[in-house]
């Protein structure tokens, strides 16, 4: 779908400017010497594609709705990714290895690296075995080895569309696939687990069991996060009101919490890492609303109407200026 | 020299021509590294060695632009600059940044960073924005002074040409987008897509509008036609027009794999293919100028290197890129060795603009005159150094080859990959001491001038018949057909997706595809910067 969106706008471009430039700049008089022709069409397009950046920044940095892990929502031993990446900012890891591929190529992508090991224990065990060597000549401390493994945690699940390629791998999925908080399991432990039960199975008779992901489901379309927080704050039934004891933040965080009990039943599947096609990155994508295909219609239609007035202006001034 | 507050610029000249030195002793460092990784590893770590190889290169860029704007401020608005006490301040600050930068770097070998409000004070590791908050502040600080001081000496909006309007927004929008880029994020590619508006409108803003705004105003300078001033207005306004748009939206290709939307593949890959446009017809505008204007450069030096930075921004930023760029040829090269090769290239272009408002000023800020020593060693240096970075870069971007196959595709282990990409070191260590060679020759021009007497005849013109080799006869078939080499280029990296690769495991497509661009490549721009820089010197200007 992708090469035929990206041929068919780079050719009708082509061939939009090739036409408007047969009709409407072959008809015109030589341009006399003083004159710059087009000088609005010239300003529009800049303030046009200006404007288009400033829109889908917020897009782009995950802030409409996110594509990507939250670097504080991804948790190793307690550290989250956002102390680990403060840690590569200290050491500049950047200097040697590649994220996401920019940065220096005399080590490792760590994107790469971090899906090939793909498991914490074995990603920290490389940091591990890498540091204080001639390699990565630093003492790194078991807490900041925390810190770094869940830093690639993070840059392993990132939405990278599907770089960098890598030969296909089966890993096995060992962990939830839920964000585990160390706040939130404080607070579930104090609050819940008296009466959900530690692993969210249910103690008291009636509790709903946390394991069963299909309750999660139909739960969740029912009435949505924000349905189960109110239940959290005001009660329900037999449970009591948290509103004087927990903020609405931290009750969704424990919820959230609570639902990586369903992950447990995944653990065992297998999925492939890797491969050598980005294109399939545009099915997968396609539910948020900014990558859906009504989206890419404008998308699209933008990138038709900017580069079909850009090559006629490149027509243009090579033929008359 | 009429303007006394232009003296300004020589201790900025002498601190960029030294930050050069900085920047080649650190890059053979890097190349060490190559030979053995445990050469200076404990002491001097390579990551160290890398930030200081990009930070003396970007602070002798800044300082030769502010010299270079020093020197062209009075001349343009008729009068002394406004303010030189504060003209002074700012180059302190400017020597501040570049002392306390460089002394906090090292830091990063033991991870002691200083933090406040969520930002690294001393230092970041991200490449090309090393420095940290506590240094950007003060370099923010003198840009805002600068901006100052320009505007005030400048005179009456109104009465700018457009070279002026492109210079002064170029420089403008490159010093507002340094601050996003350097501002720390704790996700990945938030903070990365930010960079990369630094960085990349670095090269947009000043390489592509603030330089051609410069060159424009060069010429109007040196010819001061009437006509000369219409036909570099009308150049001007396309020019940004093209580049401004193709390359802000072209941004995107800086955003296909770091976790940003997938749009971004579909706007970067085409409009980042359409950045071409812009550079290719600077190229043939040049042409047309020449053609037209017919006239004899008295400083032969500083024209070449500005013959440099048209046909590596040609060659190296256009077409280089126009071959990594396609989402299919971006998805194998990214991360790997090929973009060093485009990265180099794009760089010379940028030095060699810098190089050339350099050698342009300092005739006149000594006072002393062009003679014959200051034109050959300046000739010397300019073919050295394209040649050399020429093999330089080339070997990278066979090196990078080597390394999409045994990586990406077979997955071999980073030994492995190590091994074969060293095959191609000697080509990059022989380029990079031939650019070594140049810049001795560049800095003993500038020091010869700045430091004793020069009483030399003028350099004269050995009289030559019109040949194939200096004239600019068949020079646009020239630049149809790198154009041509560089779309070969990129049809090689595609077939990396072949089931012959994938599945037969066997690289020969693209690797003889590939080295026949890439070497293709280096030999076309070689030769068109010869026939350029020859019919510039012969004043052969017929194609």
């Amino acid at each position: 779908m992708y090469l035929k969106l990206f041929v068919s706008a780079m050719a009708i471009s082509f061939l939009i400017a090739i036409i408007a430039f047969v009709i409407i700049a072959r008809r015109k008089e030589e341009a006399k010497p003083e004159e710059i022709p087009h000088k609005k069409l010239g300003k529009m397009l800049i303030i046009m594609s200006i404007a288009f950046v400033l829109v889908v920044t917020p897009l782009s940095v995950d802030v409409a709705e996110p594509r990507n892990p939250q670097p504080d929502e991804v948790f190793y031993k307690g550290y989250t990714a956002a102390e680990g990446f403060r840690v590569a900012i200290d050491y500049n890891c950047m200097g040697c290895h590649t994220i996401v591929g920019n940065g220096a190529y005399y080590a490792p992508d760590l994107v790469y690296v971090a899906r090939t090991a793909w498991y914490p224990e074995t990603i920290r065990g490389l940091l591990e075995a890498f540091a204080g060597t001639d390699y990565m000549p630093f003492n790194l401390t078991d807490e900041e080895l925390d810190k770094l493994t869940a830093w690639m945690i993070y840059l392993r699940d990132l939405n990278t569309n599907k770089w960098p390629p890598m030969p296909p791998k089966e890993v096995v999925l060992s962990e939830k696939t839920f964000k585990e908080t160390s706040e939130a399991k404080t607070l579930y432990d104090k609050y819940c687990s008296a009466c959900h039960g530690v692993d969210g199975s249910g103690v008291v008779p009636g509790t709903p069991n946390f394991r069963d992901v299909n309750w999660w489901e139909s739960r969740l379309n029912e009435v949505g996060w924000s349905g189960l927080v109110d239940v959290v704050l005001s009660g329900k039934n037999a449970m009591p009101a948290f509103s004087d004891k927990l903020t609405p933040e931290q009750a969704r965080s424990i919820l959230e919490y609570a639902y990586g009990f369903s992950g447990v039943e995944v653990a065992g599947a297998k999925i492939i890492v890797g491969g050598y096609s980005f294109e399939e990155s545009f099915q997968e994508n396609l539910e948020r609303w900014y990558e859906s295909e009504a989206a890419w219609i404008v998308y699209w239609l933008f990138t038709v109407i900017m580069s079909s007035l850009l090559i006629y202006v490149f027509f243009y001034w090579y033929a008359r200026g | 020299m009429v303007y006394r507050t232009q003296k300004l610029a020589t201790p900025l000249v002498v601190v960029a021509v030294l930050l050069f030195l900085v920047q080649l002793i650190f890059g053979g460092i890097l190349a060490l590294y190559y030979i053995s990784p445990n050469i200076l590893s404990g002491t001097l770590n390579f990551n160290l060695a890398r930030a200081y190889h990009l930070n003396a290169l970007l602070f002798w860029l800044f300082s030769a632009t502010f010299a270079a704007v020093i020197y062209v401020l009075p001349v343009l608005s008729g009068r002394e600059i406004a303010y030189p006490g504060i003209l002074k301040i700012i180059v302190l600050l400017l020597l501040v940044v570049v002392v306390g930068g460089f002394l906090s770097l090292p830091l990063m070998q033991e991870g002691r960073n200083a933090w406040a409000l969520g930002q690294p004070l001393l230092y970041e590791g991200k490449e090309y924005v090393e420095l940290g908050r506590l240094w950007d502040a003060i370099l923010v600080f003198a840009f805002i002074l600068f901006a100052l001081v320009v505007l005030k000496t400048l005179p009456p909006m109104k009465e700018w040409p457009l070279a002026l309007w492109a210079l002064v927004f170029g420089a403008a929008i490159t010093f507002v987008l340094y601050i996003p880029g350097n501002i720390f994020f704790k996700h990945v590619p938030t903070s990365e897509y930010f960079r990369w508006w630094t960085v990349h409108y670095w090269v947009e803003g000043a390489l592509e509008v603030a330089y051609a705004g410069a060159f424009g105003l060069l010429l109007m300078v040196l010819i001061p036609r009437e006509e000369v001033k219409r036909v570099v207005d009308k150049y001007i306004f396309y020019d940004v027009v093209l580049a401004a748009t193709s390359g802000i939206l072209g941004q995107g290709h800086h955003y296909f794999w770091i976790g940003t939307p997938t749009f971004w593949i579909m706007i970067g890959g085409i409009f980042s293919a359409l950045e071409i446009l812009p550079l290719t017809l600077m190229a043939f505008e040049a042409l047309r100028i020449a053609k037209k204007s017919n006239i004899k450069f008295e400083n032969l030096p500083s024209m070449y290197f500005m013959v440099g930075i048209l046909l590596f921004g040609l060659v190296g930023v256009a077409l280089q890129g126009l071959v990594i760029t396609w989402p299919w040829t971006n998805w194998w090269e990214h991360g790997t060795w090929v973009t060093m090769l485009h990265a180099h290239e794009c760089m010379m272009a940028f030095s060699m603009g810098a190089i050339s408002l350099i050698l342009f000023a300092v005739p006149g800020l000594t006072g002393k005159p062009i003679d014959r020593t200051f034109t050959i060693w300046g000739k010397r240096a300019f073919y050295l150094m394209a040649t050399g970075q020429i093999i330089l870069a080339t070997s990278f971007g066979l090196a990078g080859i080597s390394q999409i196959f045994n990586y990406w595709i077979k997955g071999e282990p980073w030994s492995t990959v190590w091994s074969t990409r060293s095959l191609f070191m000697p080509g990059v260590v022989v380029g990079g001491a031939i650019v070594f060679l140049g810049y001795l020759y560049y800095a003993s021009t500038i020091f010869r001038h700045l430091l004793f007497p020069v009483r030399e005849e003028p350099y004269r013109v050995e009289k030559a018949p019109p040949t194939y080799m200096n004239t600019l006869r068949g020079l646009p078939l020239l630049i149809v057909l790198s154009i041509v080499f560089s779309l070969i280029g990129a049809a090689g990296i595609w077939s990396f997706f072949s089931e012959q690769v994938l599945v037969g495991r066997n690289p020969v497509v693209p690797y003889v595809t590939t080295a026949i661009s890439f070497i293709g490549l280096a030999i076309l721009l070689e030769l068109m910067i010869i026939k350029f820089t020859r019919a510039l010197e012969h004043q052969y200007y017929e194609i």
